[in-house]
C-alpha cells in the first residue's frame, strides 16, 4: 500500500439531479441577487444625479452669481460716478460709495468661490482695480465740469476692459454649467438604459428560473402522481422511474414503488389463499359425497343380510340368536342415522341445505311423529299426551318438519325417565303457529343451555347418565327452524324437565 | 320365469340382491360392471334391470342411457340403486330414463316389492 495516498473524493452525485432544497435555494438566490442588483442600480442612479445637481448648485451656480454680483457692483459704481459727474446729484455719488464698499466683499466672495479659476478672476480684479483708481481721482473732480467729461471718457475703456474680463469668466462658467448639464443628461440616459435593461433582464431571468425550477420539481412529482393514478385505475405493473429527479422526490418514488410491490405481494398471496380455499371447499364437498357413498355401501350389506337372517330365509333361529340380531339391527340403524346427520350437517355448512317451502299442516306432522315415537315411548314407560288445536296451516318443507318433530319428540322421550310424561301442544297465535314440546326429564344445566345448538354438544348430565345421542340433532333442528323463518326457545330446570317452544310463520 | 339383470361392482350387494330375487322366484343374471351389463342385456333380453349408479368405467346412468337409445333394449324396465342422495343424482337417473330408484342402504324386501309393483304396472 502506498503511503500518503488518500481515497478519491466521491463525485458529488447531486450535480446531475439537484435536490429540491438546492433547486429552490438556487432559484431564490437568483431572485434575491436580481432584486439587490436592481436596488444597487437605482441607488447608483440616484447618487449620480445627486452628485451632478450638487456640483451644479454648489460649485458652478454660486460662482456665476458672484461674478454677476461683481459686475453689478462695478456697474452701479460706474453709473453712479458718471451720473454724479454729469449731473452733480449727490445721491448718485452715494451710490458710488456704496458700490465701493460692496466691491471689497464681492471680490472676496468671488475669490473664495472661484479659487480654482485663478487667471480670469485676477484679470478681472486687476482691471477693476485700475478703474477704481481712476474712479477715485474722478470722484474728486467737480461735477459738470470739462474735467468730469474727460474723466468719464477715460473711464469707459477701463470699464469696458473689466466687463470683457468679467464676461470671459461668465462665458467660461456658462460653458462649465452647460457641460455639467450635458453630462447629467447623458448619465441620466445611460442610467435609464441600464436600469431598463437590468429590469427586463431580471424579469426574464426570474421567469426562466421560475419555470425551470418548477419544471424540475413538478415534472418528477407529476410522474409519481401519474403512476399512482394508473395504479388506482388498475395497472398493476407500472412503477416510478427512480433514476431521475431531485433526491427528495426520488425517495418518494422509491417509497411508492416499494408500496406497490408490497401490495402486489399481498394480492398474489390473497389469490393463492383464495384458490387454496376454493380447492379445499371442492375437496370437502367431494369428500362428504364420497364418504357418504363409501359408508353406505357396507351398511347396505350389513342391514340387507341382517334382514335375510331375521326373516329366517336361510333357516330357523333361536330366540337368543334373534335377540342378538336385533341388537345388530339397532346399532346398524344408529350408524345409519349418524351418517345421515353428518351428511345433513355438511350440507348445512356448505349452504346447500335448503328448505322448499309450500303450504302444509303442522297438525298432520305432529300426528305422524307421535305415531312414530309411540312404540319407543311405550317401551320406556313414558306417557305421551297431545293437545293440538288443528288444523294448523304453516309454510313448510314437509320432510324437514317431519325430521324436526321426530328429533324434538325423540329427545323428549329419550331424556325422560320411566313414568315421566311428554306433552305436545300446538295452536295458532297471531300470524304464527306455536308448538310446545314439554317433558319431565333430566333437564339441562343452566350454564349449558346456551351451547345446546352447537353441533356435537352434549350436556354433561346426558353424558353422565349415558343417554345415547350424537349431539347433532339440535343443530339440524335449529337450521330447519331458521330456514322456515321461525324461532326456537328452550327452558329447562335440572331434574324437573325441559320445554321447547317453536314458532313458525303461518303464511308463505 | 321373469329374467332380471343385476349390475353392482360390490360383490356382497350383488349376492344379496341375487339371493333375494331368486328366493322371490326370478331368474337372475348378476354382472359386476357396466360393459358386461350392456352385453348381457342385448344377448339375454331381461325384463328388468337393477343398476348400481356408481360403477367404475361405465356408470349405471351411462348403461341406462345406452339401453334406452337402442331400440332392441329400450323396453327393459330399469331401477337404479344409488348411495348418493343429492337431488341432481336422482334427477340424473330419471332424466337418463330410469323407471325408479332405490337408495342405499335398502331393505331387500322393499326392493322386491318395488320390482313387483313395476312389473304389475307395465303388465296391466
Amino acid at each position: 500500500m502506498r503511503a500518503g495516498s488518500a481515497p478519491p473524493h466521491p463525485r458529488r452525485r447531486t450535480d446531475a439531479h439537484p435536490s429540491v432544497a438546492r433547486l429552490l435555494t438556487r432559484a431564490f438566490g437568483v431572485l434575491v441577487a436580481l432584486i439587490v442588483a436592481c436596488g444597487v442600480a437605482e441607488l447608483t442612479v440616484v447618487l449620480v444625479q445627486r452628485h451632478t445637481v450638487t456640483r451644479l448648485t454648489d460649485e458652478v451656480q454660486p460662482v456665476r452669481l458672484a461674478n454677476a454680483r461683481l459686475r453689478a457692483v462695478l456697474t452701479d459704481a460706474q453709473r453712479g460716478l458718471r451720473g454724479y459727474l454729469l449731473t452733480g446729484d449727490g445721491q448718485l455719488l452715494d451710490t458710488y460709495h456704496v458700490a465701493r464698499s460692496d466691491y471689497v466683499l464681492a471680490t472676496r466672495q468671488l475669490r473664495d468661490l472661484a479659487d480654482d479659476l485663478g487667471d480670469p478672476v485676477d484679470r478681472q480684479v486687476l482691471r477693476a482695480d485700475a478703474w477704481w483708481r481712476l474712479a477715485e481721482r474722478q470722484r474728486l473732480a467737480a461735477p459738470r465740469s470739462r474735467d468730469a467729461a474727460a474723466y468719464a471718457a477715460q473711464g469707459a475703456p477701463l470699464f469696458q476692459a473689466f466687463v470683457a474680463a468679467n464676461h470671459e469668466l461668465e462665458v467660461t462658467l456658462a460653458a462649465r454649467d452647460a457641460r455639467l448639464h450635458r453630462r447629467g443628461t447623458v448619465l441620466q440616459w445611460i442610467t435609464v438604459g441600464v436600469v431598463g435593461v437590468l429590469t427586463a433582464g431580471s424579469g426574464a431571468i426570474a421567469l426562466v428560473t421560475g419555470v425551470r425550477t418548477r419544471r424540475r420539481i413538478t415534472g418528477p412529482l407529476g410522474a409519481v402522481v401519474e403512476v399512482l393514478d394508473r395504479r388506482r385505475a388498475g395497472d398493476r405493473e407500472v412503477r416510478v422511474d427512480t433514476q431521475a429527479g431531485p433526491v427528495e422526490i426520488r425517495a418518494v418514488a422509491e417509497a411508492v414503488n416499494a408500496a406497490a410491490d408490497q401490495a402486489e405481494l399481498i394480492r398474489r398471496k390473497e389469490e393463492e389463499v383464495t384458490a387454496r380455499l376454493q380447492a379445499l371447499d371442492a375437496v370437502k364437498t367431494d369428500f362428504m359425497s364420497t364418504v357418504s357413498h363409501e359408508l353406505r355401501t357396507p351398511l347396505t350389506s350389513i342391514s340387507g343380510y341382517l334382514e335375510l337372517l331375521r326373516d329366517e330365509e336361510t333357516g330357523r333361529l333361536t330366540d337368543a340368536q334373534l335377540r342378538m340380531l336385533e341388537v345388530i339391527g339397532r346399532n346398524t340403524r344408529r350408524l345409519r342415522e349418524l351418517i345421515e346427520d353428518m351428511l345433513t350437517l355438511s350440507k348445512i355448512e356448505s349452504g346447500e341445505f335448503r328448505s322448499r317451502l309450500v303450504p302444509g299442516d303442522l297438525a298432520e306432522v305432529i300426528e305422524r311423529a307421535l305415531g312414530a315415537v309411540g312404540p319407543a315411548a311405550a317401551k320406556a314407560s313414558v306417557g305421551l299426551h297431545s293437545d293440538v288445536r288443528g288444523p294448523l296451516p304453516v309454510c313448510c318443507d314437509r320432510a324437514h318438519l317431519d325430521r324436526m318433530m321426530a328429533d324434538l319428540l325423540g329427545n323428549a322421550v329419550k331424556f325422560t325417565p320411566a313414568d315421566g310424561t311428554v306433552t305436545v301442544r300446538a295452536e295458532r297465535a297471531g300470524g304464527d303457529v306455536v308448538l310446545v314440546v314439554a317433558d319431565t326429564g333430566i333437564g339441562i344445566p343452566a350454564d349449558e343451555q346456551q351451547a345446546l345448538f352447537v353441533r356435537f354438544f352434549r350436556a354433561t348430565n346426558a353424558i353422565r347418565q349415558a343417554v345415547p345421542g350424537t349431539g347433532l340433532g339440535l343443530a339440524i333442528v335449529a337450521t330447519i327452524v331458521r330456514n322456515h323463518g321461525g324461532s326456537i326457545e328452550i327452558e329447562s330446570t335440572e331434574n324437573a324437565g325441559t320445554t321447547v317452544t317453536v314458532r313458525l310463520p303461518a303464511e308463505c | 320365469m321373469t329374467v332380471v339383470l343385476v349390475a353392482d361392482d360390490d360383490a356382497d350387494i350383488r349376492d344379496l340382491v341375487a339371493f333375494k330375487l331368486e328366493q322371490a322366484g326370478f331368474e337372475v343374471i348378476a354382472v359386476e360392471d357396466g360393459q358386461t351389463a350392456l352385453e348381457q342385456a342385448r344377448s339375454r333380453q331381461p325384463t328388468l334391470a337393477v343398476l348400481d349408479v356408481s360403477m367404475p368405467g361405465l356408470s349405471g346412468i351411462d348403461v341406462c342411457r345406452t339401453l334406452r337409445a337402442d331400440p332392441a333394449t329400450a323396453g327393459i324396465l330399469i331401477i337404479m340403486l344409488t348411495a348418493r342422495v343429492q337431488e341432481q343424482d336422482v334427477e340424473g337417473g330419471f332424466s337418463a330414463g330410469a323407471d325408479d330408484y332405490v337408495t342405499k342402504p335398502f331393505s331387500p324386501r322393499e326392493l322386491v316389492s318395488r320390482i313387483q309393483a313395476l312389473l304389475s304396472r307395465t303388465r296391466a
